[in-house]
């Protein structure tokens, strides 16, 4: 039942009680106050307040997994539903700091980007999966002596340094257009001949020359002593 | 050895330059949010011209908020008296659920043991619940339902399992009717399947 009174007023066990109703009346597609839940989200994100951050992942959390399992990816992935969760609730914490709380003025808009969190966590989920069935060996000797938190953490810095380094070297020595489009979409896009061709339609007479471009692409990198060089610290 | 050296060279180049210019995930989800400032904003739809990963990851992005939105979906205006639009139903247990007992489900509540297929009538709608052990968590139980027999409704059902007032557990109905909550805990629940047109209720549904 809505009431007059400010949320701000109220202590957190009283606000929690009415999140919880308010929920269950929104759910049942009758009027509700959202401002209960509202102010439950504001003293977690503004005022750090830790309490109200377990009343968020109690009310929510039976939400975030029916988001989970209503999802494309999750009928693909092995990961466990309550760590995606868990995940998604981490990733809110992130994004939806303190000084970011303006940017979001209701319940809607906050729920909206747990909403796109659930998505996040899948999306990498499936991407490392892709990733590591490419570059099998990379992988598995990156992993070797690390934790995943930290191989996921120290990975995600040292491949983007290590990736603008090579780039900015890959650059330098593309002749044309067509050596940078070969490069973008069998090594960055990790694309076939067939759909690089595809992805750049006219620029390419046939597919044979999408590989002959790549062939003399490589062969001349090979060359390079100082690629090579690079190549084989990485 | 040229060869070699050349699927080397390759390998090496896919390793480490395979989406390494992709924003997150997050930061493609609060790009579709609009949450980016002007370049930020700017930069990413110059990416997403020429990666097909995160264009189709995007267009998944915006699938999956479209299926969800409803979760959202703003309260009947006010004045606008939701409780006479929708259409609330009880569902009772059909008695072939109990083959040759007495046993009265109004007064003791449905008991769903692991193995029980339970049949419930609501006007038209016929709902079957099947319990079973959780495949994953042995101490747990699945739902899995199936609802029949009524006109298709304009919007997807969403069951719900509420215990003592909260939600517990929820999951879309599917176009066939199909819906499964997974991890149930023993305990007294009620479930309910809902969208803006109709709500049938079990009040009370015991999970052995």
């Amino acid at each position: 039942m809505p009431l007059d009174g400010d949320p701000r007023m109220l202590e957190l066990e009283e606000l929690r009680s009415l999140c919880a109703a308010e929920t269950e009346r929104f759910f049942r597609h009758q009027d509700s106050d959202a401002r209960y839940c509202y102010e439950v989200f504001r003293r977690a994100i503004v005022a750090h307040d830790q309490s109200a951050w377990e009343c968020i992942y109690t009310q929510y959390q039976a939400l975030v997994l029916s988001w989970i399992h209503r999802h494309g990816l999750s009928t693909v992935l092995s990961e466990e539903p309550g760590y995606l969760a868990n995940r998604a609730f981490e990733r809110l914490w992130v994004g939806v700091s303190s000084n970011k709380f303006a940017n979001f003025p209701d319940l809607k808009s906050i729920l909206r980007y747990l909403q796109m969190c659930v998505n996040a966590v899948l999306v990498d989920a499936a991407r490392s999966r892709t990733r590591a069935s490419l570059v099998e060996d990379e992988a598995l000797e990156r992993s070797a002596s690390h934790s995943s938190e930290q191989r996921s953490m120290e990975d995600s810095v040292l491949r983007k340094t290590q990736a603008e380094q090579l780039w900015s070297l890959l650059e330098e020595r593309c002749k044309d257009y067509k050596e940078r489009c070969i490069l973008v979409g069998m090594f960055v896009n990790a694309l076939k001949a067939r759909q690089l061709y595809a992805e750049y339609p006219g620029l390419f007479q046939d597919i044979q020359e999408v590989y002959r471009v790549k062939e003399n692409l490589l062969a001349r990198l090979q060359r390079d002593q100082e690629l090579a060089a690079y190549l084989e610290r990485l | 050895m040229g060869n070699n050296t050349m699927d080397n060279i390759e390998r090496k180049l896919r390793a480490t330059l395979y989406r390494a210019f992709c924003p997150d995930s997050t930061e493609l989800g609060e790009y579709h949010l609009g949450l980016l400032s002007t370049d930020r904003r700017r930069e990413l739809r110059a990416h997403l011209a020429e990666c097909p990963h995160c264009t189709n990851e995007l267009e998944a992005l915006r699938s999956f908020m479209d299926s969800v939105s409803a979760d959202l979906a703003p309260n009947p205006q006010k004045g606008q008296e939701s409780e006479t639009l929708l259409k609330r139903l009880v569902a009772r247990l059909l008695p072939s659920s109990f083959p040759g007992t007495g046993w009265s489900p109004a007064l003791a509540g449905v008991r769903g043991e692991v193995g029980s297929m339970l049949s419930f009538n609501a006007e038209g709608y016929h709902l079957v619940i099947d319990i079973q052990q959780d495949a994953d968590r042995p101490d747990r139980r699945s739902i899995m339902g199936l609802l029949t027999g009524a006109e298709p409704t304009s919007a997807p059902l969403i069951a719900r399992l509420y215990q003592a007032s909260s939600l517990a557990a929820q999951s879309q109905v599917d176009e066939l009717g199909n819906f499964a909550i997974h991890r149930v805990a023993p305990g007294e629940y009620s479930l309910r399947l809902s969208n803006i047109e109709i709500e049938i209720d079990i009040e009370q549904l015991i999970i052995a």
